[in-house]
């Protein structure tokens, strides 16, 4: 298309767009004129003290409609080109029959296009010349404006008037009455007086009628109540009216000038909304005193929730028993739990009270898997109570939020515990066949098949449980080391036995090593048995605390929730009574647990003097006797609040040792540490004298080198042999571990540089290799079962500890330059000190040790090691022994890192143990508001081998109140006298049930 | 003290109506005089001073609220300092006595929180008044207006009304008081394992004997030693051993002269350096009054009283008495007497003080500071409740250390596993063993009684259950056994009461028809 046919069509275009918008406005001013108007005239009407129907006002509405529709029914047809052509050939006659034609062409290509595209350029500048107010002229939509504009003005004038253009909105409010024009009020008022209330209250809010006599007539009253006003006029007037927040109402006025009528309080009532009568008389108007109405709103719930800290975690299956309670002006319809995880919300029913109650209170009791959440989520958990208005509309009052993590299942502890306790008491019949065993276990090698079979059985339970219940991977490391100690010397003993060489008598070395394997096994059964029980008690004070205050909880509730005891509350006291009985029948199993310990046989004591006391107040609830079955309760409740407080302390105390501990373990890891380092430092500088002055001593440091690779040779040959010849080798294989445990020693003393004992063990593993020479020879004589490597090796490790020997005594010729040993001397007296400091860490270590859960022999030997050997090193420098010195520094820094070792994995392991057992309790165990629940979160703790016993709601056990009124009117039924006590009984019942 | 802090803010306000009367009524409260304070209080009150006075001696006579609203009203709406802290332990002692009702028998009136604390009131009055009968006239006669006792059933109600620093309970076993002329104790069902409760009441009242018949000038040493000696005078006519533990004591700082000096006992008992040394002193202040009673005669004490009264030195007037006035021949001749008696010499410690509830080893004198014992004897324990004797005997005497103290806790557990080898002899002497060396462990004594019991020696079976029960009387099966026994020996009424005791024990407290009604 060409750029000239382009421009007519714009050209067009723009003036069709006029032509739309000025209808449009002009339908849309049609619509507000009409629209105004009719406001004006409903005004109007109101003020003359008449509500026009409402389908008048429909009407009204209607007729706006049609009247904008009607003006602007051309819009669509408006958008054709073709009719703005027409008219810009109207009124430009120049254009006449081309401008059309151009523009049927264009859109219909027909004819010759040269002459289309002549014609265009020819009517394109007269048409651009055309402005579009011409073609569409502004008048279109002029006359709706203009009555839009006019009837506007009038509904404005409207507002002078006394009801004004809102008070329409008003008068058609559902249940409005129509307002009635305000009478004069600066003048006289009618006299009024023995003004009445009767409030007639909203059903939900469950309150009693009420009258209020001789009432100063302000009404107070939440939404949805009748007020029922009675009063008397001083005059007899015509008529009466009741005008109250602005709308008026009938009302009745009696001969004696009574006046009677009522009101319904509205939801939205303003803050100063008042009442009042409007009368009529011969002398004319007049309105009564202004009264106010004051609407007591009914707010939304509060909720709140009794924990310590808003953060709380709980296993996937345990409950979080939080403790909670919502209050509300007229009664709580029910009660949710709000969750909010992943950006999604969602709610899980906790309570719905049978009928509606001003306070409710309860413990939550859902488990993050009821709350559909799993391990490892986090999500912000709310309690939100609905109120009952049935008026205004329920409303829902929140709790704080609190952050919810959930952990692993507490169902995997309780098992572990479990299984724990089994291991234990397998590990104890075990332990007690072992303790009267002889010493050793068998007189003669022939009698060791026998008695390992037998032994072995011994273990029968034990490695069923350890197979099944056990499965390898639970438990914490003190448990896993325990066992496998038991497991190592099990191992050892019964290879010992296996391994006895076939003789017609037990050997004394024989003999003294099976005493030493009974002996290490049974240390090992003794401290399994001993970590576990500590275990099992930890536990299972931990369940009897949280049960003991749990129970003082619910014990006091129980009392706060029976102020007195009657028929009527009977069943349910009894059902409550059941419930802290089971508690207790969990709690003394619990106590078991404790074993022989005062505080078990407290625990046992308070468990059955408190049943005895249950019994007997359920006792005197079922004859009738209800004040002593309240003074019992009182009494049950009492004591067992004082069992929790004494449980309590114990807790504290408990709590104070391992504080105590806690204390002295890091207080000895410090001082280990400082004294590792203040060694190394000695060392350091005992280094540099020997760089200074001992350039004669570079030559005893090749000699203590050459003595180490010696004594290093030794020991791989030795082992060597110990691994040929097995542990079926018999007397062979006895002398190939000497052998091997001399060569170690031998390695040791060397590293160390300590000269003395280097000699010694050269002297016996020499000693021992001749042994094992002569003995080897025997067995080659005797059977020809001699170890083969054995006897190749064993030469060399004599060679080996003979030259050590040889160099030992060639080191004792060499000696420090004098300077050397002086420098040394100097030293001696630091060395000492830190000896001292290393002899005072090794008592405190050894007190450590005693206090720990589970064995750690790397503390108290590490310390004893740095001990003795800083107290080697301090008497070699005094000598003016620097290889020595040196030697003592570096071993005592040695046993200094064992130590500490050793106390970081002790620390590791309680931690372990403390974590484990402490599941779920540690977050916020801290004393609620009340003292109660010591235990997770405030509430329950899922963590317990004993069950939770669960008080039910209320409205788990009552009768619906409904029901009970219908079973009440039965029960006052006719029937004839003689069966009459047979109908209350029966009723009774059913009420009970 | 309450007395000394409200006379000296009295003389400080001195030259009011009846200020003799005052300062009298306050002297004689301050000499354990009731009766004397009670006579000069009369027609006092309207003033602030008189009020202060009147509520002292509302203190002293056991009417706490009145004297915190008597002290309340005369400190006025800001008191400071000592007055301060006396409002604050008149309302301590309100609150520590909440709940309590008071019950009056003869001379004797014993406040008490109903409950278990019940089954104490029969021995109390009983102890008490043969206190008041036996120990008073020995001493120069018992103080006039009666006794009054406040049994407190926790530590910590009786550290709030005594003012005693918890951790003095703890570690000195301070476990009742002769303060403001009454007596304040502690329930045994306070401590793990019960405590000789009736020798303490006697004990505290003989304080209380001395301080009225010396007008509060005996020095500690004189107190604790005339305490500690008579407190058994209330059941039995002459003086008894000192516990195994003191006399083993005893021996060893006469053998290796390291006796307390007695000026070393001042101002306290308490604050000497150690348990041990504490013991040690109550020793030889017990048997200084018992020589001077064996070598001079009854009345000894009562003249050194007197003399004490009159205002001359303790150990002049003891050497007055007891060596014609030449203190170093007093104790010289002590010291020969002592080495005259067998005194124990084994190596024994003192019984911990555990307030509360707590593991049982934990009140060992041995076990509770060795743990690696400890842990054979709970191996025992396991062993002998799997059925294991024999393995159960091993461990035991694992847990036995002969360079160590003996250890009662042991001794019953090593008893228990001799009954079930079917050893009984062996089992009841180990027991009269342990006994012997720790006769305030209740649990050894109804061991044995049990073991008498089924041996059909009833006699012996009952002396031990009544010394269990002396010591802890919260034992439900002790007080069964001991209704049993009665009642098989035809001593219905004490059968009864044994039983009601029971009963007291079952149901935590009287039966609710027959308990006692709260004072208002």
């Amino acid at each position: 298309m060409t750029d000239a046919r382009l421009e007519i069509q714009r050209q067009l275009r723009r003036v069709a767009m006029r032509e739309r918008a000025l209808l449009i406005v002009g339908g849309g001013a049609a619509f507000t004129a009409v629209l105004a108007f009719g406001w004006v005239c409903g005004v109007m009407a109101l003020n003359l003290g008449t509500r026009p129907p409402l389908g008048l006002a429909w009407l009204v509405l209607a007729t706006a409609a049609v009247a904008a529709g009607w003006t602007a029914r051309e819009v669509p047809a408006a958008g054709g080109l073709r009719r703005q052509a027409l008219r810009a050939e109207a009124v430009r006659p120049v254009l006449a029959g081309e401008l059309l034609t151009v523009l049927d062409r264009s859109s219909r290509p027909l004819g010759s296009e040269v002459l289309v595209e002549r014609m265009a350029l020819r009517v394109a500048g007269p048409l651009r010349a055309i402005p579009p107010r011409e073609l569409v002229p502004t008048r279109t939509a002029g006359l709706p404006v203009l009555m839009a504009v006019l009837a506007s003005v009038l509904l404005a004038l409207s507002s002078v008037l006394p009801l004004g253009p809102a008070s329409i909105l008003t008068a058609y409010a559902p249940g409005a009455s129509p307002p009635a024009p305000t009478l004069p009020v600066g003048g006289p008022r009618a006299v009024v007086g023995d003004i009445t209330l009767r409030y007639l209250y909203p059903t939900y809010t469950g309150l009693s009628p009420m009258e209020v006599p001789n009432s100063n007539g302000d009404i107070h009253a939440p939404p949805g109540t009748t007020v029922e006003i009675r009063a008397r006029a001083q005059v007899a007037w015509t008529s009466v009216r009741l005008e109250a927040a602005g709308v008026v109402s009938p009302a009745e006025i009696g001969a004696d000038r009574g006046l009677r009528t009522s009101l319904t309080v509205a939801a939205g009532t303003p803050e100063d909304a008042i009442w009042r009568f409007q009368f009529d008389g011969p002398a004319g108007p007049m309105v009564s005193s202004d009264y106010r109405i004051l609407v007591d709103p009914d707010l939304a719930p509060q909720v709140t929730v009794d924990v310590t800290a808003p953060r709380v975690s709980a296993a996937v299956d345990q409950s979080v028993g939080i403790p909670w309670r919502a209050h509300d002006d007229y009664g709580i319809a029910r009660v949710v739990l709000e969750i909010r995880e992943g950006g999604k919300t969602w709610e899980v029913p906790v309570r719905a009270p049978l009928n509606p109650t001003t306070d409710l209170d309860d413990r939550l009791a859902l488990t993050p898997t009821e709350m559909k959440l799993r391990s490892g989520d986090t999500a912000q958990i709310r309690v939100k109570a609905w109120d009952n208005d049935a008026v205004s509309g329920a409303k829902a009052g929140w709790s704080a939020p609190i952050q919810l993590t959930v952990a692993g299942a507490g169902r995997d502890l309780a098992r572990l515990r479990s299984a724990r306790k089994d291991v234990r008491d397998a590990l104890v019949l075990v332990l007690g066949d072992f303790l009267v065993d002889d010493q050793p276990a068998i007189k003669l090698p022939a009698d060791g098949p026998g008695w390992a079979k037998g032994a072995l059985a011994r273990y029968d339970a034990y490695d069923t449980l350890v197979g099944t219940s056990w499965s390898g991977g639970e438990g914490v490391a003190a448990d896993r080391a325990a066992m496998t100690q038991v497991d190592d010397t099990r191992r050892a003993l019964f290879g010992l036995i296996r391994a006895l060489p076939a003789s017609d008598r037990l050997a004394d070395a024989d003999g003294a090593a099976i005493v030493a394997a009974q002996g290490a096994h049974i240390e090992a059964l003794e401290g399994a048995i001993l970590l576990f029980g500590q275990m099992i008690q930890v536990a299972a004070l931990k369940d009897i605390e949280r049960m003991a205050a749990e129970m003082a909880g619910d014990a006091e509730q129980m009392n706060k929730d029976f102020a007195s005891l009657n028929a009527g509350n009977t069943p349910e006291a009894l059902t409550r009574m059941d419930e802290l009985q089971r508690m207790l029948e969990a709690l003394s199993a619990a106590a078991a647990q404790l074993g022989d310990s005062s505080l078990g046989e407290f625990t046992n004591d308070s468990a059955q003097q408190l049943q005895g006391m249950l019994a007997e107040a359920r006792k005197a609830l079922r004859e009738g006797r209800y004040d002593d079955a309240k003074a019992l309760m009182d009494r049950v409740a009492e004591a067992m609040r004082q069992f929790a407080d004494g449980l309590k302390d114990q807790q504290k105390r408990g709590e104070e040792r391992s504080e105590a501990l806690g204390n002295a373990m890091k207080d000895l890891k410090q001082k280990m540490s400082a004294l590792q380092a203040d060694q190394a430092k000695l060392q350091e500088r005992t280094d540099q004298e020997r760089q200074a002055h001992g350039a004669s001593m570079d030559a005893a440091m090749a000699i203590w080198q050459e003595i180490e690779a010696h004594a290093q040779s030794a020991q791989s040959a030795a082992t060597g042999v110990a691994a040929a010849a097995g542990p079926s080798g018999g007397g062979l294989s006895r002398d190939s571990r000497d052998l091997r445990a001399e060569a170690d020693g031998l390695l040791d003393a060397a590293r160390s540089k300590n000269a003395e004992l280097a000699r010694s063990r050269a002297e016996d593993v020499a000693q021992e290799a001749n042994a094992f020479a002569r003995l080897l020879v025997f067995m080659s004589r005797a059977d020809g079962k001699a170890v083969p490597v054995a006897a190749t090796t064993v030469p060399g490790i004599r060679a080996d500890a003979e030259k050590v020997l040889a160099l030992l005594d060639k080191l004792a010729q060499s000696q420090a330059s004098p300077e050397l040993q002086q420098a040394l001397k100097k030293l001696a007296g630091d060395q000492q000190q830190l000896a001292d400091r290393a002899q005072q860490i090794a008592e405190q270590a050894k007190s450590v040790a005693e206090q720990l859960p589970m064995k750690a022999p790397g503390l108290e030997k590490g310390t004893e090691q740095a001990s003795a050997e800083g107290q080697r090193a301090a008497g070699a420098m005094r000598k003016g022994d620097p290889m020595s010195a040196a030697g003592g520094q570096q071993s005592a820094q040695d046993g200094l890192e064992e130590a500490q070792q050793a106390l970081e994995q002790a620390e590791q392991a309680m931690a372990e143990m403390s974590q484990s057992e402490g599941q779920g309790e540690g977050q916020g165990g801290e004393a609620g508001k009340d003292g109660k629940p010591q235990n997770p979160n405030g509430g329950r703790d899922p963590n317990q081998n004993a069950p939770m016993m669960a008080i039910p709601a209320p409205e788990e056990f009552q009768t619906p109140e409904a029901y009970r009124k219908a079973l009440m009117e039965g029960m006052q039924g006719n029937v004839p006298d003689q069966y009459h006590s047979s109908n209350l009984r029966y009723y009774e019942e059913l009420v009970r049930q | 003290m309450a007395s000394a802090v409200v006379g000296a803010w009295l003389l400080a306000r001195s030259g009011e109506a009846h200020a003799g009367d005052v300062a009298k009524g306050t002297a004689c409260l301050a000499a354990a005089d009731l009766t004397c304070a009670q006579a000069a209080s009369q027609g006092l009150g309207s003033t602030a001073r008189e009020e202060a006075f009147l509520a002292d001696l509302a203190f002293h006579e056991q009417h706490f609220d009145e004297a915190l609203r008597l002290l309340k009203a005369a400190a006025g709406p800001s008191p400071e300092g000592a007055t301060a802290d006396l409002i604050d332990l008149y309302k301590a002692t309100v609150e520590a006595t909440a709940g309590f009702v008071s019950e009056t028998r003869g001379d004797v009136t014993v406040a008490y929180l109903p409950g278990t604390d019940e089954v104490l009131l029969d021995d109390t009055f009983t102890t008490l008044q043969a206190a008041h009968d036996r120990i008073g006239p020995r001493l120069g006669g018992a103080p006039p207006g009666g006794i009054r006792v406040e049994i407190y059933p926790t530590a910590a109600r009786f550290i709030a009304a005594s003012g005693i620093p918890a951790a003095s309970v703890q570690t000195t076993g301070v476990v009742a008081l002769s303060k403001w002329s009454r007596l304040l104790v502690t329930s045994p069902r306070a401590l793990a394992r019960g405590y000789a409760w009736k020798d303490t009441i006697a004990h505290e009242y003989t304080h209380y004997i001395v301080a009225y018949n010396t007008g509060d000038k005996a020095p500690v040493w004189l107190q604790e030693g005339i305490a500690r000696s008579h407190e058994v005078l209330w059941r039995r006519d002459g003086f008894e051993d000192l516990p195994a533990y003191q006399q083993s004591l005893l021996a060893g700082a006469l053998a290796h002269d390291t006796l307390v000096p007695l000026e070393r006992m001042n101002p306290s008992m308490a604050f000497l350096p150690s348990a041990e040394m504490a013991s040690l002193a109550f020793a030889q202040v017990a048997t200084m009054i018992q020589y001077l009673d064996t070598s001079v005669g009854a009345d000894a004490v009562k003249h050194a009283l007197v003399e004490v009264r009159a205002g001359k030195d303790a150990l002049a007037a003891v050497a007055d008495i007891g060596a014609g006035g030449n203190s170093d021949a007093f104790l010289a001749g002590w010291k020969a007497w002592l080495r005259t008696q067998k005194l124990v010499a084994r190596d024994l410690a003192a019984m911990p003080t555990v307030i509360g509830e707590s593991d049982d080893l934990a009140t060992d004198p041995l076990l509770a500071g060795r743990k690696d014992l400890a842990g054979f004897v709970r191996l025992g324990d396991l062993l002998l409740t799997a059925h294991k004797p024999q393995a159960a005997l091993i461990e035991y005497q694992k847990a036995s250390d002969d360079k160590a103290p003996a250890s009662p806790a042991l001794g019953v557990r090593l008893a228990r596993v001799y009954h079930a080898l079917g050893d009984d002899l062996r089992a009841i002497s180990t027991l009269q063993a342990t006994i012997a060396d720790y006769p305030e462990y209740a649990s050894s004594h109804k061991e044995l009684g049990d073991l008498l019991e089924r041996a059909g020696k009833r006699d012996d079976a009952t002396t031990e259950y009544l010394a269990s029960a002396d010591i802890n009387p919260f034992d439900p099966d002790v007080q069964t056994a001991l209704a049993t026994l009665y009642a098989a020996s035809g001593n219905a009424a004490e059968a009864a009461r044994r039983q009601r005791y029971e009963r007291i024990l079952r149901l935590g407290g009287s039966p609710p028809t027959a308990a006692p009604e709260k004072k208002p």
